[in-house]
């Protein structure tokens, strides 16, 4: 089970063609440039870097909320990179998505049950067995089944996330993009989710694709962890081994930037560059982290580096990773 | 500690809204000595927030503030007139948000922004105003000064816009700076970059700050004391080592075990803790965790805790005796 890929891209793209002054095109926005994937079934595979890095635009174009610009997707070994509209609608009961802030993403006037209602309809249930289902679902997420006539505006925050997460399970799907999902929350609710959504997995066998900025969190939840960095994927490894043998300059950059909980272990100073952050519509034909690199060498200017197996599982895509670990 | 900066005082704050009485701040004690960064840490709704701006009197007009004493540079806040405060504001207390978009207006030059508090502060003319913000833009490690005062803040990331902020705070070189969850939008090598900019100032000026978050890793790198503030009342305080390494009251202990740590065995579960924070319309007779709390008694629920003192730095506000609560905590183990 642990072997068997349940979503595989190859060379993916997807470019944003922002319009200017007076329509005018600008440059692209390649927000996901030629990354290749593999998320296994049954795994969490978290995806970490800077807020602009493109891993939402990564999880929505996985899951074809997006069309993407190139390259391919299979699902289960099919190919679903340019299916028709009808098609996607299939799909929508296989993959689902959880978003960042539980207060815009449910509707206001909306009530929980006519929230939970929708997907079903979606999926064709039979409308006499929504009540079973509803009441079912909300009890998988801790809530009540009185809590069915409430609006989302007399739920917490951490409850509103629960009602995402409840939305998401309605359709039965294989495949969740959890999108930040606990940033918006507390850190005493922030343990509760990623707990509950622990316990879904096991329960039902989802697969995940979790996205966060809070590294320990990714950390912790995560089998595998992919490290963006402008579009890219610089570094892919085992959750553990990433953090313990950190490869690529930028995530090592970005694991001694964690603040810890611990006085005694004060970070000694950093040091920064003070380089103004590259953009992604910046022109760059070599490593986009080279210029605030300080291993760069010429070639790091001119070649975009590959993701290589450096150790067994662990790749990196950076010219000179051997040479600097 | 003799040099104090700010010394509040049974603090109040209530917020009349629709009828009710919101009592979000109900009686804490705040002190800051000269050069020190004291962190407030809690959960969204603890009061954090409206204590700071209590200090600062920003606080919208529906809201009652009652202390016995908030002193400040030898003055008592409490009797000024708002006609007075703004002299203070900016001059000896300055305060930096967490959202630095909305801190900034987007039609004018950040140049401009800058003088203007100059000018307005320190008097001084528009000249000496601009090469005192160009200064000042450096100093807080702006890449290129002479061509970010000509920009407007959308041109600026949000790093670079929270070190205008910084910036501008500082130009009059306050006494004092609450930092109100400076961070929190900010990515985390953003992050590290504006605590280490933070701790050079103190280290430079000797402005004392006050840095609320809610995340404890920043707390620990940052801050010298810690006041660990949940429904409206301060539940524990004392130095960074001593809330970290001894804390003597439930809920840092649950906060501490709240987060995964870097080291944590793979899967071993998060300690959440169960249960939301207290209503503060309708706030609970006793101890404002006790719902929530693994060490409950009777007493818990009745009536709120005296104040005990564990060392000249420590007190904690908790029923449980010390040796009971170290008995307690003897086995946890958290991000450390």
């Amino acid at each position: 089970m642990e072997n068997e890929i349940l979503i595989l891209a190859q060379g993916l793209k997807k470019y944003f063609q922002p319009r200017g002054f007076f329509g005018l095109k600008n440059n692209f926005i390649k927000a996901v440039d030629d990354i290749s994937l593999e998320i296994y079934k049954g795994e969490t595979f978290g995806l970490v870097g800077e807020s602009g890095c493109g891993k939402s635009t990564l999880g929505r174009t996985l899951i074809r909320m997006y069309e993407p610009t190139g390259g391919s997707i299979f699902y289960k070994g099919e190919d679903i990179t340019h299916i028709k509209a009808s098609q996607l609608k299939m799909l929508e009961n296989r993959f689902q998505i959880i978003f960042q802030d539980p207060y815009m993403a449910l509707d206001p006037f909306w009530n929980v049950g006519e929230i939970l209602e929708e997907p079903l309809r979606r999926i064709g249930m039979d409308s006499g067995q929504w009540s079973n289902k509803i009441k079912d679902i909300l009890e998988k997420v801790g809530l009540g089944s009185d809590d069915v006539h409430k609006f989302p505006y007399e739920f917490s925050g951490g409850q509103r996330q629960r009602i995402g997460i409840a939305r998401a399970l309605a359709v039965n799907p294989e495949f969740i993009m959890c999108d930040e999902p606990i940033a918006a929350l507390d850190v005493s609710i922030q343990a509760q989710v990623v707990n509950l959504l622990q316990d879904l997995q096991e329960e039902l066998g989802l697969t995940y694709l979790f996205t966060a900025h809070d590294l320990s969190m990714v950390r912790y939840i995560s089998t595998r962890i992919g490290v963006m960095y402008l579009g890219r994927i610089v570094e892919k490894a085992k959750s553990r081994e990433l953090f313990k043998n950190p490869l690529h300059p930028y995530t090592k950059l970005l694991l001694s930037s964690i603040p810890l909980p611990d006085p005694k272990n004060a970070v000694k100073k950093r040091k920064f560059k003070s380089v103004q952050e590259a953009a992604l519509t910046d022109v760059m034909r070599g490593c986009n982290f080279a210029p605030r690199c300080e291993y760069k060498t010429e070639l790091c200017l001119c070649e975009v580096p590959i993701l290589r197996e450096l150790e067994a599982g662990h790749f990196v895509a950076c010219h000179n990773a051997k040479e600097i670990n | 500690m003799s040099d104090k900066i700010l010394e509040v005082k049974s603090l109040k704050v209530f917020f009349k809204s629709r009828g009710k009485l919101v009592q979000a701040v109900r009686g804490i004690n705040i002190e800051v000595g000269r050069g020190e960064i004291v962190g407030i840490v809690g959960e969204s709704g603890s009061g954090k927030s409206v204590a700071v701006k209590a200090f600062t009197k920003l606080l919208p007009e529906n809201a009652y503030i009652d202390a016995d004493l908030i002193m400040s540079g030898g003055k008592n806040l409490l009797n000024l007139s708002e006609r007075e405060y703004r002299k203070i504001r900016g001059r000896d207390i300055a305060m930096i948000f967490q959202d630095p978009m909305t801190s900034l207006d987007p039609v004018i030059t950040i140049g401009r922004q800058l003088e203007e508090v100059i000018v307005r502060n320190q008097g001084t003319g528009r000249k000496q105003a601009q090469a005192k913000a160009l200064k000042m833009l450096e100093k807080v490690g702006i890449p290129y000064p002479q061509r970010c005062i000509k920009q407007y803040p959308h041109e600026l990331s949000g790093g670079m816009r929270q070190r205008v902020l910084i910036g501008m705070a500082l130009a009059c070189s306050p006494k004092l700076l609450i930092a109100d969850e400076p961070t929190t939008a900010l990515d985390v090598t953003i992050q590290a970059q504006i605590l280490d900019l933070i701790g050079d100032i103190v280290g430079e000026y000797g402005t004392s700050v006050i840095l609320i978050t809610h995340d404890l890793g920043v707390v620990a790198q940052t801050c010298m004391r810690v006041v660990v503030m949940y429904g409206g009342l301060v539940m524990e305080e004392g130095t960074v080592d001593e809330i970290f390494y001894t804390p003597m009251h439930p809920y840092t202990m649950a906060l501490l075990k709240a987060i995964p740590s870097i080291e944590m065995a793979d899967g071993s579960r998060l300690k959440s803790i169960e249960g939301f924070p207290p209503s503060l319309t309708n706030p609970p007779a006793g101890c404002p965790f006790a719902d929530r709390c693994s060490y409950t008694m009777d007493i818990c629920f009745k009536q709120i805790p005296d104040i005990k003192k564990y060392s000249s730095t420590h007190t904690s506000m908790c029923f449980l005796k010390g040796e009971d609560l170290k008995a307690a905590f003897a086995g946890e183990k958290y991000g450390k």
